[in-house]
């Protein structure tokens, strides 16, 4: 038997849309993970009650997205629509680094574990709190639907559904590191094999009858988007000025990207198809968000 | 700040806003049935020509007929405009008000001694005036509908209800307050004590968080033009016709974005040191008293009266010279930002 | 010992100056000056050590700090060091990418000198880090010594460990209540290298394009990119490599599909008549069932393509479902059948769960005009008998939960 909640159509404002420096539109894996646990370190400073609790894996499912670029009539690219920053001392615009912004409807899938049946109301009236007060992908929560708890019997068939309905209409994102794997086993440069399954292919076929016939095709059927999903280790552990806390070892670090698909709630059969967890991989200095299928 | 190397600096210091308004949506209705019925406004994109205003070369001047031709294809310009449909008087515009306590829990500080000085100041705020005095001034803005920008100037008749549960609102006459002077009789209200109340409750930590849903309408008259916020598109392109002015809507609907909303209700701070002087009433709660539209910051460094000088005392529980000087800090704080020491 | 690339490089260098600077106005004398000024600051007993001097106005990186936030200092910046990873992700140490430089612009000659590439194919810069004989003997001058000239010239590569405010310092969490405190730095190689390859890419579908012709290799186009800018006015002022770029790189989408649909064909008498058309991955189905039956592979990859036909019929269904409820009860769609209505307006929302004889109908209309858009979009569609259809109907069923 496992536990979800379900915090249904979380309307975010102002998300950070750059999930990467390679990508821009629906916000990093990392940055929904990062707010659920901040939830969890809220409710447990709140209350003792929730000594135990954990969130072992959260899943994101998106009913609509609205990026903040534009794109003009003629123009084959978008740009990013800023917002003002306020000005400096000298009453003068100082230079910034873009920043870019979508507005979303999320519904958040939670697995949870160490929480005893009797205080299942106060963890509901204690969400209910602690996530209106926080932020989500550096936006801003501006409401949600009524919380849901599911318990999930998976011998039993068709157990997910009520979920999964609960989700419909939308996009669940799913890990697809095995196709860029794949591309990278065959040999291909990394940056080759992310655009080659995101790029339209345009190629013509002579017929029998000798006639030229263009084709465009993907490489993959399904809605495959680079997403980014950790952050890679770049300097040793240690401590640096200027590091916002100093009680925990720092380092540098970049972004790592990989394949994702959307895929539409209804198709999800398994919990685990949906649920992304935090790994951290010492040896090779990786800190991911992934999922266990 | 960072002129004193102190153990007790943080060179990384940030704090959440703790008013957050969700964009504003516009709608089209009539004054009489604004309560019932209200018809999303879409941007209409038009082309406008503008006169010539730069200086003409020389060779133009003296021919009169390519000058002729000149002017007939002068600046031919697209533009984004909103207006209310003919049948339409009445603006309604729609946002949500999110107000959140923990204003003593920075979301990141590097120094403990600091931080422990801070929260002892704050607290001392927070008993002394439970945050009474800012709550009031952004009451007043809600109530007088401040945040409709250039769309209050002008208006016959504005009204602003803000829903604070699902069976309780209240209902302003937003033209009947002095928004230049808080401290006016007109600005004297049980409602707005009551509307005041409920915002020093969330920021000082009375109750967790308050969510009001606030609905403002302004009679500007039929088929008059209505005023969304201008996107500031930073353009790479280099194809010609851009259109020159470009508004913000939200899946079509036209929007005022949620950082303006939050300008107009923060516009609060009368205690700049020209504010006398300068006659231009309460601006809005920055750093460095910045004004955007005027370019000009009020609160510079050189008169000591910016926010780092006089939070940097503040936080370490030196009494500040008037009171007035502790309401801006805190309404800074209010505000949110990045105020580390650190140079780099 | 003389180096030629070295020689040349000055020897170039002194050119451009020379060139700038004499004009045939002057008299004899004053060009002979500038001459002899120039001989001697780019005689290499002169211009190494000062060239070594300045080295520490820039810094060579992988991570520059700047693209972070141009008010974050260079210091701020790091030089990965880390194995090349290759686990299926993208980042600076999956893929090789060149080194970014950043710092004054005025120095600039002195990163160029440090990347000449000698005879071994090694720069001048590595041969320092090495202290090899022939770097040696190539600055061996009177003016300074070797070590000094040596360490002035790896200021280049010299960064104290500091990060900022100004850089997003994020907490990872790494198991039992521990945490990780991670300053994230852009890798402005890859950022950049990517946009070159998406601007190949941009120019060779530009050129096949244009010549109109049958081309089996054909070429590869990506949409709904989004520029973004570094610095303004001044790439300079970021980075050599974002200068390079002129301060522009290109971001790639990563968005779900959109449920809200500008231009729904609302069905009038039938969703699946008037409401649907994919020609291409008819073609797709077709080329697999007609290459041949029994092999395991292609039947898969057949189901593959009528799954996501079938996902395709589904979320134009839910587009339609995002209209407001009540749409079909007008005039101009009386002649939809009630079954699609209830299907597919929310103001059925109630019947559609109570009773689901709507969906033994759905189902089985989509099965018909499946074999109906097979044979209509394909020119020569191969025989589509009973087993088929039944086969393609069962797919549907499976897929049924998500037509409710």
């Amino acid at each position: 038997m496992r536990q979800v909640l379900v915090i249904p159509q979380v309307s975010v404002q102002n998300a950070n849309a750059l999930s990467s420096p390679y990508t821009i539109g629906f916000p990093a894996m990392t940055a929904f993970l990062g707010g659920i646990h901040a939830l969890q370190r809220n409710l447990k400073i709140k209350n003792t009650l929730f000594n135990d609790l954990v969130f072992t894996g959260v899943g994101v499912a998106c009913h609509r997205i609205n990026l903040q670029t534009y794109k003009g009539k003629q123009d084959y690219v978008a740009s990013i629509i800023a917002t003002a920053n306020p000005l400096n001392e000298k009453g003068e615009r100082p230079s910034f680094i873009e920043e870019a912004r979508c507005h979303l409807t999320v519904s958040l899938v939670i697995e949870y574990k160490g929480l005893s049946m009797e205080y299942e109301d106060e963890f509901i009236t204690s969400i209910q709190t602690e996530f209106a007060k926080l932020k989500l992908a550096s936006g801003d929560i501006l409401g949600f639907g009524k919380l849901k708890r599911f318990t999930i019997d998976e011998k039993t068939d068709n157990s997910l559904r009520p979920i999964t309905r609960l989700l419909m209409p939308s996009y669940v994102l799913i890990e697809r590191r095995d196709l860029m794997i794949d591309a990278m086993q065959q040999g291909q440069d990394t940056i080759d094999a992310l655009l080659d399954h995101l790029a339209i292919h345009h190629y013509s076929e002579k017929n029998e009858a000798g006639d030229v016939e263009w084709i465009a095709k993907r490489k993959q059927l399904g809605w495959i988007v680079p997403i980014a999903t950790g952050f890679h280790g770049i300097s040793e552990l240690g401590q640096a000025m200027n590091q916002r806390d100093l009680s925990k070892p720092h380092r540098f670090a970049e972004s790592v990207v990989t394949l994702g698909e959307f895929i539409m709630a209804y198709k999800i059969n398994q919990l685990n198809e949906m649920l992304w967890h935090y790994h951290f991989d010492s040896k090779n200095n990786l800190y991911l968000c992934q999922q266990n299928k | 700040m960072a002129t004193k190397a102190k153990n007790d600096m943080a060179s990384v210091l940030a704090f959440e806003k703790k008013i957050v308004p969700s964009d504003g949506y516009f709608y089209g209705t009539t004054w009489d049935k604004r309560n019932s019925e209200a018809l999303p406004l879409k941007l209409r994109e038009k082309s406008v020509r503008g006169t010539i205003s730069n200086r003409l070369k020389k060779a133009l001047q003296d021919d009169p007929m390519k000058l002729d031709a000149k002017v007939e294809n002068a600046n031919l310009q697209t533009v984004d405009s909103c207006a209310l449909a003919v049948d339409q008087d009445t603006l309604k515009l729609h946002f949500t008000l999110k107000i959140l306590s923990g204003i003593a829990q920075p979301s990141a500080c590097n120094n403990e001694n600091f931080y422990e000085s801070y929260v002892n100041a704050i607290n001392s705020y927070i008993n002394e005036e439970g945050f009474k005095n800012l709550a009031r001034r952004y009451a007043i803005n809600i109530a007088s509908g401040r945040f409709l920008w250039r769309n209050r100037v002008g208006a016959e008749q504005i009204e602003v209800v803000v829903k604070l549960t699902e069976t309780e609102s209240l209902i302003f006459n937003a033209l009947s307050f002095d928004i230049k002077d808080f401290d006016s009789d007109k600005n004297k209200s049980d409602d707005i004590d009551k509307l005041a109340n409920e915002i020093a409750n969330a920021l000082s930590g009375k109750q967790p968080f308050a969510l009001f849903e606030i609905s403002a309408y302004a009679q500007v008259g039929q088929a008059q033009d209505v005023y969304p916020s201008e996107e500031l598109v930073l353009d790479k392109t280099n194809s010609k016709n851009k259109k020159s002015k470009i508004l913000y809507h939200i899946e079509e609907v036209a929007g005022m974005h949620s950082q303006k909303i939050g300008n107009a209700i923060r516009t609060i701070d009368t205690w700049y040191p020209e504010y006398q002087e300068v006659n231009i009433g309460p601006i809005a709660i920055e750093p460095y008293g910045a004004v955007t539209n005027l370019g000009k910051a009020y609160r510079n460094p050189k008169a000591k009266a910016d926010f780092f000088t006089l939070f940097d005392k503040f936080a370490r529980g030196i009494k500040l010279e008037n009171k007035n000087d502790e309401h801006y800090v805190m309404a800074v704080l209010v505000r949110g930002g990045v105020f580390g020491a650190s140079k780099d | 010992m003389s180096i030629k690339p070295i020689t040349d490089f000055l020897a170039d260098r002194k050119a451009k100056l020379l060139k700038k600077k004499i004009k045939k106005t002057m008299s004899e004398q004053e060009q002979l000056q500038i001459q002899a000024e120039a001989d001697n600051r780019f005689s290499l007993g002169v211009w190494l050590p000062d060239a070594a001097r300045r080295a520490k106005q820039l810094s060579l990186v992988t991570h520059p700090s700047k693209f972070s936030h141009p008010g974050a200092s260079r210091d701020c910046s790091m030089i990965a060091t880390t194995d090349v990873i290759s686990n299926g992700f993208l980042c600076g140490s999956s893929t090789n990418t060149k080194h970014d430089v950043l710092g004054n612009a005025a120095a600039i000659d002195v990163y160029k000198f440090l990347s000449i590439i000698l005879e071994d194919e090694q720069t001048i810069l590595e041969h320092l880090e090495q202290g090899t004989d022939l770097i040696r003997g190539a600055f061996k001058i009177p003016t300074a010594s070797f070590e000094e000239l040596q360490q002035g010239f790896l200021a280049i590569k010299q960064l104290s460990l500091k990060t900022s405010s100004k850089i997003k310092q994020v907490y990872f969490p790494v198991g039992d209540d521990n945490y990780h405190l991670l300053s994230l730095l852009t890798p402005s190689g890859v950022m950049f290298s990517l946009s070159e390859k998406i601007r190949k890419m941009f120019s060779l579908s530009e050129k096949i394009r244009k010549k109109q012709e049958h081309s089996e290799q054909g070429f590869k186009e990506l949409y709904d990119l989004t520029v973004i800018g570094f610095g303004g006015e001044k790439p300079q002022n970021i980075s050599v490599l974002n200068n390079d770029n002129a301060g522009v790189a290109y971001l790639l989408p990563s968005l779900p599909p959109q449920l809200q649909q500008k231009n729904v064909l609302v069905p009038k008498t039938d969703f699946f008549k008037n409401s649907l058309y994919w020609k291409d991955h008819f073609n797709t189905f077709h080329r697999l069932i007609a290459t041949g039956y029994n092999n395991i592979n292609i039947r898969e990859d057949r189901d593959k393509v009528v799954n996501f036909i079938i996902s395709q019929v589904i979320e134009r269904m839910w587009a339609i479902r995002q209209l407001e409820a009540g749409w079909s009860q007008n005039q101009l769609y009386q002649q939809l059948p009630l079954a699609q209505k209830i299907w597919l307006d929310n103001f059925y929302h109630k019947q559609r769960e109570e009773d689901e004889q709507w969906l033994t109908d759905i189902i089985d209309e989509f099965a018909r005009w499946f074999m109906y858009a097979y044979k209509k979009n394909v020119k020569d569609s191969k025989l589509f008998g009973d087993e088929e259809f039944q086969h393609i109907k069962t797919l549907i069923q499976a897929n049924q939960e998500g037509l409710k």
